[in-house]
């Protein structure tokens, strides 16, 4: 590993101007679970380690009625595990996938940001904050921006954050009252793993039945994490019952693009999707039902 | 049962407090005053010529003290049974990993860029991946032209056969016992099936670790984190022509796990060709990713079997052609290829057996000796088709077994005389456990339940040999040095245990000195084979018998009494036939002046220390090279090819979710009939151990390979069992069934090896029983069970 | 450029200047001399080199020395006092819960925190805490009991105490 030059800014504007200066040739470093191996095995050389973990106003959850939910770029996701917050406001689906992110001990040192900046097809938090609408505060010297997370997803470890770019904040819209959310990560052994398939489920049911929004997301069956805006469609405006769970499940499948790789072929991948789908859309339609 | 005082009993390990306190001290935790760090540079491709290696840029970077290539290697190959492979490859690299150059510099960073600045330019060759076609009369690429001039030795009992028709043969094994085409003929009915078997890595903890100094006589010290000093001292001696006097093999400290792994050279040869240039000590460890490429690996296997049997169950021929995978170099493949036909051979009264197996070159990562030396593989084959069998039968897949299985004084397809045979208690104890015959509960929603189970076997192998000295201190204190390799399986407690017993000590005051071919208590093959409690069981009881002679020697004046009328326990020395008249032990002990009161002794008379020596040899008879066969006679007078053989059953009850594959370890058994336990939680261990090894490799385990490349060297990808896959340790038992063994220390063999050989089966015949799916490859993905009950899906 | 790196390990003050690609792994091991610190899979997988930073688990094979910086960090050198061993060391040890011992100290040190952080956990969640750190030797049967006997005697101990 190395050799690089590290810096460890005490501000966002130090952070910043760092970053300003040394661009791509740079990188940020959080927890640096992600990183760090990176950096080991090669993958990343680059010749500054900017390291944000002295900014310790960025380790905060945060939720008010009117700016919605935000998390701090330096929020450990096993802060987000176990934080009371998140089950009042409808957002129990992020402990959910926070709980099922590797292990205890790189929960305790990963963070929310850098599971999103790493940008892997199958990153935990991903689908989850997917469907709950999330975006992300990026601070440059210049000034800040928001992108949606569909926005931001560009490729494998690709993201559309410029390299004068911090991401400070993961804002989070508080969702309507009668929502669940399920997310279901399937792995091939148990334990400590990476998501063979990951799936997200945020679901908005009225008195009636009805479901009146959906929104599906899936890990680790395409290039990024995605929305299934197909299956959402089909979901939106019908009352969830097992036929159309069951085709919600089947669409969900066919709109997504697995590949081959050590962990699973495309097949199989596919053949998950059918059943963690199912689970998925049932479990939200579970939880909506008794959300405040 | 003769009343013992310390073994059978299960005081806590000697090793344990250091361990949960980190003092315990690992090859990889030395530092030796100017010691350089290397890098060994890798071949890239499966099968090509080195055509050039410029390495000026490497050695002119600061820091290089001296980079290496095949010119610098020694003329000679060397190899355990076949030499066929140089220190450093000279002309021809034969599996990805191969070394090709070393570099030692003053950091390991330093060494690691150096060895990227070595230009290597190759031709790349066709290469041959596929066993069956490797070991093919046409093969696409042939591994070793030169085979039949390379130098081939007998060592273990094997001689090595090659096979003029196929050139990627290292050896061809037979084992031909009775007449199996008449015992086809006598069949009702006849199965025939074929199973595979991966490339799985043992994932020792710690990676393969070496030290290697030359000292100023010219001699060299090797501390390397091992199992077996003396047979990495033999095969390093030989490859560099050096006489036993100059290599001095240290590992007197912990290793972290074996499992077989450590038991040959790895990069010991490179290593030792950097400190001989550089005249300073190198260190070399090994990356968790090498441990893929060039650690070595389990050999995989193809088994076809062929089993003709009675209508009631009696099998009356077995017929088995077993292709091995050996990689790049023979290794101890050939030595597996002999050796795992004692799978086939120590559970089950077969009258006629032919067993053919081959040891097959191919352009694949090299193997090494895996805890069950290659017999878990065949076992996979012939227990599921033991239940395979006992379906079409319309019998029940215990009631076959038992029908079966060898007892006491049977003869086995090597043409031994059955002794210490447990497997048919072991087999009982699980059946009774699993509530074999009671339906498994029913599962909720998608989930299925079963049941299976299987019996395994491991022999230890023999010839063989064990040294040990055992000391008696002026304070009392039990000395045990031996040269057994402390692995992690508790060899220094057991082996006290037994100093302790016999001379009358206690565990707290005990020393343990091992791990030094420079010391005086050879131990040829150290420890593997399972032969440790054994074979070094039995030189430290002799031992401990020799301090005890010398002992009761000279108490016998004091307590005016004759030598053979003393016994010895809790210190005191006595006249057996009158307690009351006894000295301490330590009384023995004089001084040229007198002793203060609270002070102790400082030498006997004769001997000056009391130190006993013991020698355990192990009888034997060899086997007919062509047909496996010891002579009869010698049967008879039972002489045996083996030392003994360990036999185990294992059982599982599982749910089996048929929308996604997943198997969940419900309930676990094991059961051992290691003779006598030593200390009873030691063999729990084992046993605890060898099953979830075992399982791993049912359900996870593959080193997945595309072309000779390992595509998953890494803990992430390839997957060992994790705490949460187990069930909870309620539902996970395991069962002692000791079957003694006459020669055995208090009639106690090995138990770790066949632990993990019935496995495999047990999981996929509780698969079976569960969803009705016969899967004949292991691992049991999910992704492949999914896929075999679509498939009977659409068959339907 | 090489960095001061201040930190505190089992109670004592440390200063080390090291280049800042250095991992905690290898700080503790080369440079403070805690080779109970063991590292077996390097890719932050197995679970070996675990440490506790200010009380929590980490894996120190995947952290940078630096980001430890001021921190209190507990290896298994530092787990016994002077009173004694830590009821979870003796437990390993009564209970048979060591073999080779190269996960030993991680092990042990991800139970402290798994008991730490609830004191009364089943086994299920002892199992479910325990993922990540790996055991080549044991199977988990004997570790997870000496986890679960030094529960019950920590959570005696207290009560014992009140």
């Amino acid at each position: 590993m190395g050799p690089f030059e590290y810096f460890e800014p005490l501000s966002v504007k130090e952070a910043v101007s760092l970053l300003n200066k040394y661009g791509n040739k740079a990188k940020v470093l959080a927890g640096g679970t992600d990183l760090v191996s990176l950096l080991k095995d090669k993958t990343l050389s680059p010749e500054y380690v900017i390291s944000i973990g002295k900014l310790t106003d960025l380790d905060y959850i945060k939720s008010d009625g009117k700016k919605g939910l935000r998390i701090g770029a330096m929020t450990t996701i096993r802060s987000i595990e176990t934080s009371k917050h998140l089950k009042p406001i409808n957002c129990v689906i992020l402990c959910q996938a926070a709980s099922q992110m590797a292990s205890m001990s790189i929960r305790n040192v990963g963070t929310l940001a850098g599971n999103l900046c790493n940008a892997s097809p199958s990153a935990d938090m991903a689908p989850a904050l997917l469907v709950l609408g999330a975006s992300v505060k990026l601070v440059s010297a210049s000034g800040e921006r928001t992108l949606t997370l569909d926005e931001f997803f560009v490729g494998p470890g690709s993201t559309a954050i410029k390299p004068n770019e911090l991401l400070t904040e993961i804002q989070i819209p508080v969702p309507p009252p009668h929502t669940g959310g399920s997310y279901i990560k399937y792995v091939t052994r148990g334990g400590e793993e990476l998501a063979l398939i990951g799936v997200a489920a945020l679901l908005t049911i009225g008195a009636d039945g009805v479901c009146s929004a959906a929104r599906i997301a899936l890990g680790a069956v395409a290039p990024t994490p995605v929305r299934a805006t197909k299956t959402e469609k089909l979901l939106t405006g019908k009352k969830i019952d097992d036929t159309l769970v069951k085709k919600a499940a089947q669409t969900a499948s066919d709109e997504a693009s697995p590949i081959d790789d050590i962990r699973g072929s495309a097949e199989y991948r596919r053949e998950m999707l059918k059943v963690f789908t199912r689970d998925a859309i049932k479990q939200a339609a579970e939880m909506a039902k008794s959300a405040a | 049962m003769a009343e013992y005082s310390v073994v059978g009993k299960s005081p806590i390990r000697l090793d344990a407090l250091d361990k949960v306190t980190g003092e315990a001290k690992y090859c990889t935790d030395i530092k030796v005053p100017g010691m350089l760090y290397a890098k060994v540079l890798r071949s890239p491709y499966p099968h090509a010529r080195i055509i050039s290696i410029d390495t000026s840029k490497a050695e002119a970077l600061p820091g290089v003290r001296a980079v290496v290539t095949g010119k610098d290697a020694p003329e000679k190959r060397y190899g355990g049974y076949i030499r066929d492979q140089h220190a450093l490859c000279k002309f021809i690299v034969r599996h990805v990993g191969d070394a090709v150059a070393g570099v030692a510099a003053d950091t390991l960073e330093i060494a690691e860029r150096a060895v990227d600045l070595i230009d290597v330019k190759y031709e790349q060759l066709p290469a041959v991946y596929d066993l069956e076609e490797a070991w093919g009369t046409s093969p696409p690429a042939v591994v070793h032209p030169d085979l039949p001039k390379y130098e081939k030795f007998v060592a273990q009992g094997l001689y090595i056969h090659l096979d003029n028709d196929r050139p990627n043969v290292a050896h061809h094994h037979r084992v031909y016992h009775g007449d199996v085409e008449k015992g086809f003929k006598e069949a009702d009915h006849i199965f025939e099936s074929k199973f595979v078997v991966p490339r799985i890595q043992h994932v020792p903890f710690e990676p393969h670790i070496c030290i290697i100094k030359p000292e100023s006589n010219g001699s060299l010290t090797i501390w390397a984190g091992r199992q077996s000093i003396f047979r990495i001292k033999g095969h390093f001696c030989a490859a560099f022509n050096l006489p036993p006097s100059k290599v001095r093999v240290i590992s007197s400290f912990y290793v972290g796990g074996g499992f077989g792994n450590k038991a040959m050279l790895r990069a010991e040869p490179v290593i030792a060709l950097l400190a001989m240039k550089t005249k300073r000590p190198v260190r070399h460890a090994f990356t968790r990713d090498e441990m893929y490429t060039a650690g070595g690996t389990r050999i995989p296997m193809v088994v076809f079997i062929k089993d003709g049997v009675k209508k009631d169950g009696t099998i009356v021929a077995r017929e088995m052609r077993v292709l091995l995978g050996i990689g790049g170099y023979a290794d101890s493949g050939v030595l597996v290829c002999r050796n795992s036909s004692f799978g086939a051979i120590g559970t089950y009264k077969v009258p006629n057996m032919k067993l053919d197996s081959y040891a097959v070159y191919n352009n694949e990562p090299v193997v090494t000796p895996f805890r069950g030396f290659g017999s878990s593989q065949w076992i996979f084959a012939i227990e599921s088709h033991m239940d395979m069998m006992a379906e079409k039968l319309g019998m029940d897949a215990v009631e076959l077994r038992r029908k079966n299985v060898q007892r006491e004084g049977d003869e086995n397809g090597n043409g031994e005389i059955a002794h210490s045979h447990g497997a048919r208690e072991c087999l009982d104890k699980v059946a009774e456990y699993l509530e074999w015959g009671k339906p498994p509960a029913k599962a909720e929603g998608p989930w299925r339940r079963g049941k299976g189970l299987a019996i395994g076997n491991k022999y230890s192998v023999a010839p063989t040999s064990a040294m040990a000295i055992v000391r008696f201190w002026e304070d009392g204190t039990v000395e045990v040095r031996h040269n057994a390799d402390e692995i992690g399986q508790g060899v220094n407690t057991a082996m006290a245990q037994i100093a302790v017993e016999e001379l009358g000590g206690s565990m707290d005051k005990t020393i343990v000195r091992w791990g030094d071919t420079d010391t005086d208590s050879y131990f040829p093959q150290g420890s593997t084979s399972q032969r440790t409690t054994y074979q070094l069981g039995n030189a430290v009881y002799l031992a401990a018998q020799d301090a005890k002679r010398q002992i009761f020697e000279l108490a016998a004046p004091k307590l005016k009494a004759k030598p053979e009328d003393l016994a010895i326990k809790a210190g005191k020395v006595f006249i057996k036939s009158d307690p009351s008249k006894s000295i301490n032990a330590t009384d023995i002990f004089t001084a040229d002046r007198p002793i203060p009161p609270g002070q102790f002794g400082e030498y006997v008379p004769k001997y000056g220390e009391i130190i006993g020596r013991g020698m355990w040899v192990q009888n034997y008879a060899p086997e007919n090279p062509d047909n496996g066969q010891i002579d009869p006679a010698l049967a008879r007078k039972g002489l045996r090819l083996v030392s003994f053989y360990g036999h185990s059953c294992q059982g599982a009850e599982v749910a089996v979710n048929t929308e996604t594959g997943e198997v969940k370890l419900l309930k676990l058994g094991a059961a051992s009939d290691m003779g006598f336990p030593i200390n009873p939680k030691m063999c729990e261990q084992q046993m605890e151990s060898g099953l979830i090894q075992g399982i791993g490799s049912a359900l996870w385990e593959e080193v997945i390979l595309d072309k000779g490349v390992v595509l998953n060297p890494n803990l992430r990808d390839y997957k060992i069992p994790d705490a949460v896959n187990m069930p909870k340790n309620e539902n996970f038992k395991t069962f002692m069934t000791p079957a003694p063994h006459k020669d055995g220390p208090y009639g106690a063999k090995g138990c770790g090896e066949t632990q993990m050989t019935p496995s495999a089966a047990v999981i996929a015949n509780a698969v079976y029983n569960a969803v009705g799916v016969r899967i004949k490859q292991i691992p049991l993905t999910r992704e492949r069970i999914l896929k075999a009950l679509k498939e009977r899906e659409k068959s339907k | 450029m090489k960095h001061t790196l201040a930190l505190k390990v089992n109670g004592q003050d440390y200063e080390v200047s090291i280049d800042p690609w250095r991992t905690l792994a290898w700080v503790l091991r080369e440079e403070v001399g805690m080779t109970g610190v063991k590292m077996a899979c390097d890719t932050g997988n197995c679970g070996s080199c675990t440490v506790l930073i200010d009380g929590k688990a980490v894996k120190s094979c995947i952290m940078l020395a630096l980001q430890a910086a001021g921190k209190e960090v507990t290896t298994i050198e530092g787990l016994a006092t002077a009173k004694g061993l830590h009821p979870l060391q003796q437990a390993f040890i009564d209970h048979f819960a060591v073999q080779c011992g190269f996960c030993t100290p991680g092990m042990i040190l991800k139970a402290k925190a798994i008991l730490d952080e609830n004191p009364n956990p089943t086994e299920e969640e002892i199992r479910e805490g325990l993922s990540g750190n790996l055991c080549r030797c044991t199977g988990y049967v004997k570790i997870v009991e000496a986890i679960m006997v030094a529960r019950d005697q920590m959570k005696a101990a207290k009560t014992g105490k009140k």
